[in-house]
């Protein structure tokens, strides 16, 4: 074991820190134009009339494209991964404050800007919707009349939208007997969660460069996070086969979710075959804010539970505000759904999960892929039951928490998930069980203004599945790899961990392994780089890839030395025989016997794919719906000012079990960024909008965490519960610490004030008024605690 | 965005009434007003100038009058277009006038104004400001206008 385990530096460090690396912001092409979009104003109306010829005299103006051009073209202009209802500028219909009305090419970005303000557009206003519950209403304004299903992706080939309703996903799950569940409980606790729309914010922009050959083949450059995505749905949209559109993507700048499926890719390709010149659109930071944003949810939990501490029923009624255009919502809908009643072994569970379209900005994959949202609403209930009952609320979670072995409420058997190895975790480094026992008998102490306390939370992701990854690994006549596969560096490091494992399997020092970035001409299909599935799917991929090369060396050495294969052995760059380690030829050597020449290369693939079960569409049931499931924890302690309601995070701790951390390293930074990037989503990040106008779109009214909110201790705990399918034992980490940070903070801000907050975030305002109205009330602040007078 | 204001003149209810509904003396005294058409049916054209900071912004203006109560209540409807900039601006208010004594009334305004597209990206707390600067000239204007000619009648 050579590469594995070992925390190797970036391999693009240098060159990042250096301002070396390429990006597609910086790509500049001879004659290259720009692009800038007209953007809708109005939340919801019919486009009645356009006027581009003002814009369209402005010197150094190429030309005005419409939704009325593309009516003329060839091409399917809608596109979508779940449903394809997301046009490629505005056609007939307007559905948000910033869906793309019109693109404006010209010589510069400058001037294409200008123009932009001298195109005029007539609309007729329609009755919009905000606001996700009145949207799912029967009779509410109607934001798609048709939908079309998308058929992409196998998990979401069913997907039966209903008519003439903004809900475009109802996903269900049945499991034991809901009515039976709630007679035996001895109580029952009923509350609603909200959260709202936030977003990603990548410090590089979408960005997107399309460039047609003289015989119409496609290139797109692009700051995406799913380039073989990018292809397919691309040449739908142009009606051309795969071959002809070449993707290519270098490091992103950050992604996060916000760089998933197509964004700006069938704009800039269709307005590239529009002028037949290369075309730029490069989004401002304002638009990236409006372009996709996390699910806001509406969260209704009824949960009923005996007196001896046991969960025996939970309904969950999941509302996510989808936005104008579906996106992945669906996906999230369903895949995040299953989870919403925890990792809990609870024999009576329904869950009814809606997807509603609204007239604001579209919501998509955010860091987490929506079970923050749930996670939030389920572990502040946790604490909830725990105080009321008397309970110790990580006590009352160990007690129901999933094991190995255990069912699911989807009907899967759990394997390889570490939540109890979490919980003792979180109790050991936050010091639980000492806090609880001194507030128990000394109550909370408070210093002038300020109480500090502590808080945990407990979440679990299941993966994307069912998805696949490609790759091939080459090994050089020198003795150096390369390794093709279109996982996306975004920034998690996933081009040292991939190196990493080849050179691993090949036995080569982790330099001698080169990872070719995403281009579609070259590199294998892989379905995205995101929902932590990287290391798990391409790692496999790559193992297996290497493998095949290493079979293949053996083959060859096993002739030569003649002995067995499994008597050989890879290790510093040479083959051995395990048993004579003086018998021994180098790689160099190895292809120079294969190919009597010191030339030539060894090459193994692999199409890594994972087995699935689809649920049951009444019961949502299946024994095979994640190939993993991965756990994360979150204990902090705080200090809250009851003069001002701010809360500062004094500690951080994040327990991820990933499995096998193959660069411990990069599994802690991946802890600790996704906990960061949390605590903003906890504590004040929120998309703010007036009649559909988001208002705080820009970097000066949203805030994002900073150096000085940071916790002064911060710790990742890495919990090792290797997965039998995983590539070395190896689970994903991106997502996990992004779980538990919410819930954490609340049921912290609870132990110290009494204050339950149930709305995310947990800003000073919010929280000083909670503290008012608390004080202004005798009664308990559960008001919906319900007892039930047992025979 | 809501913005709310009230202020007290010096003359009566039906004239301070009498002197909103006249189209060209209200237009001056509405602050950046540079025009005003009535087009009948309660229904005005106006196009209006507003600096905010470094920038001027020059509104194209319709104003439908959609209930009324004379001499205590108006309710409109404003929909604006800047000129040479992509946004939106709408605005629902209502106005009421309180008697205060024999000859004194307040003027009461509320307004729910939504900006959109680039205009609303410039920012509420900078119209927030410039409203409330705005609703201040107003007031003083009518004031002027008002008790001018009131007193110069008395």
């Amino acid at each position: 074991m050579s590469a594995l385990g070992k925390s190797y530096k970036r391999i693009e460090g240098m060159s990042k820190v250096t301002g070396q690396t390429e990006y597609v912001m910086n790509m500049e092409m001879p004659g290259m134009l720009h692009v800038k979009l007209l953007r809708s104003t109005i939340p919801h109306g019919l486009i009645k009339h356009i006027d581009v010829s003002a814009a369209e005299q402005i010197p150094g103006v190429i030309r005005v494209v419409t939704g009325e051009d593309l009516k003329s073209m060839d091409i399917n202009p809608y596109y979508g991964p779940a449903f394809r209802d997301q046009p490629v500028l505005a056609i007939d219909k307007v559905r948000y404050v910033g869906d793309p009305v019109a693109a404006v090419i010209a010589e510069d970005s400058k001037i294409a800007e200008d123009a932009v303000n001298y195109i005029d557009v007539e609309y007729k206003e329609l009755e919009p919707v905000f606001d996700v519950l009145e949207a799912a209403q029967p009779g509410a304004p109607v934001i798609h009349e048709v939908i079309r299903p998308a058929g992409s992706f196998a998990d979401l080939k069913n997907l039966l939208p209903k008519e003439n309703s903004n809900i475009c996903i109802h996903y269900k799950l049945r499991h034991g007997d809901m009515k039976k569940g709630f007679e035996q409980a001895d109580h029952i606790f009923e509350d609603t969660f909200t959260t709202p729309a936030a977003v990603h914010l990548p410090m590089e922009q979408h960005v997107a460069i399309a460039y047609a050959e003289p015989d119409g083949r496609m290139n797109i450059w692009t700051a995406n996070q799913s380039p073989s995505f990018v292809r397919s749905e691309v040449a739908h949209v142009l009606k051309m086969p795969e071959s002809r559109l070449r993707v290519r993507v270098p490091y992103l700048g950050g992604g996060f979710g916000t760089k998933l499926y197509v964004k700006i890719e069938a704009l800039v390709a269709v307005l590239a075959l529009i002028v037949k010149k290369p075309v730029k659109l490069a989004l401002t930071m304002d638009e990236v804010f409006i372009t996709l944003t996390k699910h806001g949810t509406v969260f209704k939990m009824k949960t009923g539970i005996t007196n001896d501490g046991r969960i025996i029923a939970r309904h969950c009624e999941v509302y996510w505000d989808g936005g104008a255009y579906a996106d992945i919502g669906p996906r999230i809908t369903q895949k995040s759904g299953f989870t919403a009643a925890g990792p809990y072994d609870i024999p009576n569970v329904h869950i009814d999960s809606y997807n509603v379209y609204t007239n604001k900005a579209p919501a998509g994959a955010f860091r987490g892929f929506g079970v923050p949202q749930l996670v939030w609403a389920y572990e502040s209930q946790m604490d909830i039951i725990a105080e009321k009952m008397g309970w110790d609320p990580l006590n009352f979670r160990r007690k129901q928490v999933l094991t190995e072995g255990k069912i699911h409420a989807t009907g899967q058997k759990i394997v390889s998930v570490g939540l109890d190895k979490i919980i003792e975790e979180l109790n050991t480094s936050i010091g639980w069980e000492e806090f609880f026992k001194q507030k128990q008998s000394n109550g909370i102490v408070k210093h002038g203004s300020k109480i500090r306390a502590k808080g945990v939370a407990i979440g679990l992701k299941a993966v994307l599945t069912p998805s696949i990854s490609g790759a091939i690994v080459t090994l050089f006549a020198d003795g150096s790899a390369s390794v093709y596969c279109s996982t996306v560096d975004m920034g998690q490091g996933s081009d040292t961990i991939m190196g990493q494992i080849a050179a691993e399997v090949l036995g080569l020092p982790r330099e001698k392994v080169h990872v070719v970035h995403p281009d579609t001409d070259v590199t294998p299909y892989d379905t995205i780089t995101a929902a932590s599935r990287s290391t798990f799917y391409m790692g496999n991929a790559i193992y297996k890839a290497a493998e095949e090369v290493k079979n293949k060396i053996f083959e060859s050495a096993a002739e030569f030395f003649d002995v067995k294969p499994e008597h050989l052995a890879l290790q510093d760059e040479k083959v051995i025989v395990v048993e004579k380690p003086e018998l021994s030829m180098t790689l160099g050597e190895v292809v120079k016997e294969i190919f009597h020449m010191p030339a030539g290369s060894i090459i193994g693939q692999n199409v890594y794919e994972s087995h699935y079960q689809s649920p049951d569409p009444e019961t949502g049931q299946s024994e095979d719906i994640a190939i993993f499931w991965f756990p994360g924890g979150t204990a902090v302690e705080i200090e809250v000012d009851t003069e001002t309601g701010k809360i500062d995070v004094l500690q951080l701790i994040s327990v991820g079990d990933v499995g096998k951390a193959i660069n411990p390293f990069n599994v802690h930074q991946q802890l600790y960024g996704a906990s960061i990037m949390q605590l903003g989503q906890a504590l004040f990040e929120e998309c703010i909008f007036d009649y559909g106008q988001m208002i705080n779109a820009n970097m000066a009214d949203y805030k994002v965490p900073t150096f000085k909110d940071l916790p002064a201790k911060t710790e990742t705990i890495i919990v090792e519960v290797p997965h039998p399918e995983g590539p070395f034992g190896a689970k994903g980490v991106g997502e996990t610490a992004s779980f538990a940070v919410q819930p954490a903070i609340a049921n912290a801000l609870y132990q110290a004030t009494g204050v339950r907050v149930k709305d995310m975030p947990l800003t000073p305002e919010r929280v000083l008024q909670a503290l008012k109205q608390t004080t202004n009330r005798s009664e308990s602040t559960i008001r919906d605690f319900k007892e039930k007078a047992k025979g | 965005m809501i913005i709310e204001n009230k202020f007290e003149v010096i003359a009566k209810q039906e004239d301070v009434w009498a002197f909103l509904m006249d189209t060209q003396t209200l237009a001056g005294c509405l602050p950046g007003c540079e025009e005003v058409n009535d087009l009948g049916d309660g229904v005005y054209q106006a196009v209006a100038v507003v600096k905010i900071a470094f920038m001027k912004l020059k509104f194209n203006l319709n104003v439908q009058i959609t209930d009324m109560n004379p001499p205590q209540e108006l309710l409109s409807e404003v929909d604006g277009k800047p000129m040479s900039l992509v946004g939106q601006l709408k605005v629902k208010a209502r106005m009421n006038l309180n008697r205060v004594e024999e000859a004194a009334t307040e003027i009461h305004y509320h307004m729910d104004m939504s900006l959109t597209g680039k205009l609303g990206s410039l920012g509420q707390s900078a119209f927030r400001s410039k409203a409330t600067e705005m609703g201040t000239e107003f007031a003083e204007n009518i004031r002027k206008s008002l008790e001018l000619s009131s007193s110069a009648k008395g």
